[in-house]
């Protein structure tokens, strides 16, 4: 008796159902296949820092290099702070910093570097200076 | 024929109640899961939680919440709000067409939260997935919440 309700039961579900539970199977099975992938075969690897000039122009009455902050490495960078400095030969001129809160692994974050001094006109080098893993 | 035709047309008039009572279940779960995730998305608490959880953290949480959201839609189908009988209740039937159904739903509603509020900008696909994931813990309890209640 039971087994025939069931069976008239699965008759009267509407075909469209079963290809939307179809499609929402796919969704599901991926994403967790996905994770499960990256839980198995992903690293920790520390935090490896890429910056990247990639303009400068005038800003109000200063000058702002907009850069790119890239994360390499296998795990998230907290608390990174990326340090501009202008340097004329061997002096340095000018030294702006800013903090990212959380750059996670293979991720990119834009920020801007603010100066007074033409950065075009003097040597600019910008570098991670401090990272911390939370 | 007239008998034929008077048991065909009952049939399909029962088969489109079923379609939409189950579309509308699946609507009432769409709308649950932007009700609690559209207040969580725009805060940075879900992505920072993604940042600091590992692989195996984002998958025991994505069980979890699967389990979750089963228990929600069993006990929609035992209080007889399914198009299912409630006295003999099919597990994989269920699971698949509403609580894999809802949690996809629930996921896909978070995802498009996350890029709505600019959350997903500069993140690699795998730390996407995790906020996703993280913030489909809160749809899923709200389109669950929503199918039990509404």
């Amino acid at each position: 008796m039971t087994d025939q309700s069931h069976q008239k039961t699965a008759s009267e579900i509407p075909v469209w159902s079963w290809v939307v539970a179809a499609v929402g199977l796919v969704f599901v099975v991926g994403s967790a296949g996905f994770m499960l992938y990256k839980a198995i075969a992903g690293g920790s690897s520390a935090p490896a820092i890429v910056t990247q000039i990639d303009s400068v122009g005038l800003s109000g009455d200063g000058f702002l290099v907009q850069i790119s902050v890239l994360n390499q490495g296998g795990s998230v960078a907290a608390g990174l702070v990326v340090e501009g400095v202008l340097k004329s030969e061997s002096a340095t001129l000018e030294t702006s910093t800013i903090t990212i809160g959380y750059l996670p692994s293979g991720s990119r974050r834009k920020a801007g570097l603010y100066f007074t001094k033409d950065p075009q006109r003097f040597d600019l080098q910008v570098r991670s200076k401090d990272v911390e893993q939370p | 024929m007239l008998a034929r035709g008077q048991f065909g047309g009952s049939q399909r008039k029962e088969e489109k109640r079923r379609s939409a009572h189950y579309s509308g279940g699946l609507f009432l779960m769409a709308v649950g899961a932007l009700y609690l995730s559209s207040s969580l998305a725009s805060t940075e608490e879900i992505v920072l939680i993604s940042y600091r959880m590992t692989a195996w953290h984002v998958v025991a949480l994505f069980v979890s919440t699967l389990l979750l959201m089963h228990g929600f839609v069993y006990s929609v189908v035992a209080q007889g709000k399914a198009p299912v009988p409630a006295d003999a209740i099919p597990f994989w039937p269920i699971f698949v067409r509403f609580t894999v159904v809802g949690y996809a739903i629930a996921l896909l509603v978070s995802a498009y939260m996350l890029w709505t509020f600019g959350r997903t900008d500069g993140l690699a696909a795998d730390q996407i997935v995790q906020a996703i994931i993280v913030l489909g813990f809160p749809a899923a309890l709200g389109a669950g919440a929503a199918r039990l209640i509404l």
